[in-house]
């Protein structure tokens, strides 16, 4: 299972940092491309593999787990339904399930990591330092586990149709009355990564494009010693419906921008969506790391291509609240001696029609102006509350926590 | 009457630029790359056929008028896997489907497309981002995995 050194027998982990296969024991250098196992000689020539031989039973519902054995110290490596590569528990050295990549599950290409396990740490406390909400016990974090895993995706192209209607506030003479806009059209999507593992969420996944496909590779199994990966478990409506939702999303960001209006939403819609058949298969890598505060376990996802880091992480409440009255505070004093020198001139004196008119206009601002201020400030922290919701999702801890070694 | 009223106003400005301050503040801080793909990254530009100001009654009729009705009866069954194709599917597909296609096994091959030529064009499309080409159909039933097809 795992592909071997030909100086010294050792097992190769794939190096992001060189892009080469490295061997921990000889110091040997070798490119995924030059390296000729057996393993892949075997893999080649595999037949598809029954279901009986790989589970070794014929009752299905009883088996959620596969047992192999390790090609390096003979120790049981034990796999779910989906991964096709992990490390042995007992010797440490990488393992691929060549059965889940043979043939028609093997992806087409691969992007392999360039980011290495130290450099997605150190990116990762870079920005958590600069976070001046993050509590310290996160900023000094000890990284309780972190593991590389290459994601599967289907890369589609799609054409997409859409007619929308939208609802916004047009200025008619000094009011605003509402009106509706309809709006038709179509695009092509071009080369959308598509998460295909069902175990991982979509709104994670996507968070962590854009990836750079120019830089795909033919698929290789050598790239994923080291690392852990799955195979696609997603069925043709999933990937459907995720491509309708991108599509939508893109569309109606669009449409919204054609319509001369304030206070703009799509209140209906009707998307279309074909899918092309030259649908790709491809494996993007990804490092997840995982911090444990205050009994939560935190998952913050590295894009293992470019680096980019998808989590959000606890906030110190006292004294996110504590600054937030203190300033609220100071300018409510400032605010209350301006309004007290300017208020008296709108209630004072005799005033004509039209100028009663204006002023109300300007509290009318000032209502509004204070009601958008509120609703801004409080829709920034429920975004990153529900944002830390995602990073302590539990299903995203155990895809990434539920492997050996 | 003049103090109440400076009072609550002053209080609306102060905590809502406050509240505006800190909520962006924490949003900088805590959030990190929450943003996806941008649609310039998957040439997802709108190509607009129309957008004009309708009035409430009318919005049934604009969607049903101008909604694309795609036929989606030879598109594989939404609860089959998604897979690659063996070369041999590939191969037959190549042949009679220039552009690539689903093999459906009750309908065998979609023949929507079937320019002569289109199989060129698709693959110089396609060859971008590394030379991006595939195919797939819906993983084969548990009875053809077993005969090894």
């Amino acid at each position: 299972m795992a592909t071997l050194c030909k100086n010294c027998g050792h097992a190769l982990v794939f190096d992001p940092g060189r892009q080469k296969l490295v061997c921990s024991a000889c110091g040997s250098t070798f490119f995924a491309e030059e390296v000729e196992s057996e393993s892949k000689a075997y893999r080649q020539d595999l037949d598809a593999e029954s279901i009986n031989k790989i589970n070794g039973t014929d009752d299905k519902d009883l088996m959620d787990c596969y047992v192999y054995t390790c090609s390096e110290c003979g120790g049981e490596i034990i796999v779910n339904g989906t991964e096709a590569s992990t490390t042995c528990v007992y010797c440490g050295n990488p393992n691929v399930v060549f059965s889940r990549i043979a043939k028609q599950k093997c992806p087409e290409f691969i992007l392999p990591f360039r980011i290495t396990k130290e450099r997605a740490i150190g990116i990762v406390k870079e920005h958590v330092r600069s976070g001046f909400f993050i509590p310290r016990q996160i900023k000094n974090f000890p990284v309780e586990c972190c593991r590389g895993i290459y994601l599967p995706y289907w890369v589609v192209n799609a054409d997409f149709y859409d007619a929308v209607i939208i609802q916004g506030q047009v200025k008619q003479g000094k009011n605003y009355v509402t009106r509706y806009f309809g709006s038709a059209g179509s695009m092509k999507l071009k080369n959308l990564p598509l998460d295909a593992s069902r175990a991982l969420s979509d709104e994670s996944s996507s968070r962590l494009e854009p990836f750079d496909l120019r830089d795909l590779k033919s698929f290789d199994e050598d790239y994923l010693a080291g690392f852990y990966s799955n195979v696609s478990d997603v069925t043709y409506s999933d990937v459907r419906k995720a491509a309708l939702l991108r599509g939508e999303e893109y569309f109606n960001e669009q449409a919204m921008g054609q319509v001369d209006a304030s206070s703009k939403k799509v209140i209906a819609s009707r998307p279309s969506l074909k899918l092309d058949n030259d649908m790709v298969y491809v494996m993007l890598p990804a490092w997840f790391i995982t911090l444990n505060y205050k009994g939560k376990h935190n998952t913050i996802l590295v894009n293992g291509d470019t680096g980019k880091v998808v989590c959000a992480l606890p906030w110190k409440k006292v004294l996110f609240f504590t600054l937030l009255i203190l300033v609220g505070i100071l300018i409510t004093i400032a605010a209350f001696f301006v309004f007290r020198a300017t208020l008296p001139i709108f209630f004072t004196g005799r005033r004509s029609s039209s100028s009663r008119k204006g002023e109300g206009k300007i509290f009318g601002l000032l209502i509004a102006g204070i009601i958008a201020l509120f609703s801004t400030g409080i829709g920034k922290v429920i975004k990153v509350i529900k944002n830390i919701k995602l990073t302590q999702d539990k299903d995203m801890f155990n895809f990434m926590k539920k492997r050996q070694g | 009457m003049i103090d109440i009223l400076s009072w609550i106003l002053a209080a609306g400005v102060g905590f809502g630029i406050s509240c505006w301050i800190f909520g962006n503040l924490l949003e900088k801080s805590n959030n990190m790359g929450d943003y996806k793909g941008d649609k310039g990254d998957y040439n997802a530009y709108v190509n607009f056929k129309v957008t004009r100001q309708i009035g409430k009654s009318e919005q049934s009729s604009f969607l049903y008028m101008h909604a694309e009705k795609i036929d989606t009866a030879n598109d594989p069954q939404g609860t089959e896997l998604v897979r690659r194709m063996t070369d041999e599917e590939r191969e037959q597909n190549k042949k009679k489907v220039p552009t690539g296609a689903f093999v459906s096994e009750a309908n065998g091959i979609n023949s929507k497309k079937s320019f002569v030529d289109e199989y060129e064009k698709w693959e110089q499309e396609t060859s971008n981002y590394g030379g991006l080409k595939g195919i797939f159909k819906p993983v084969a039933t548990e009875d053809e995995d077993r005969a090894g097809f």
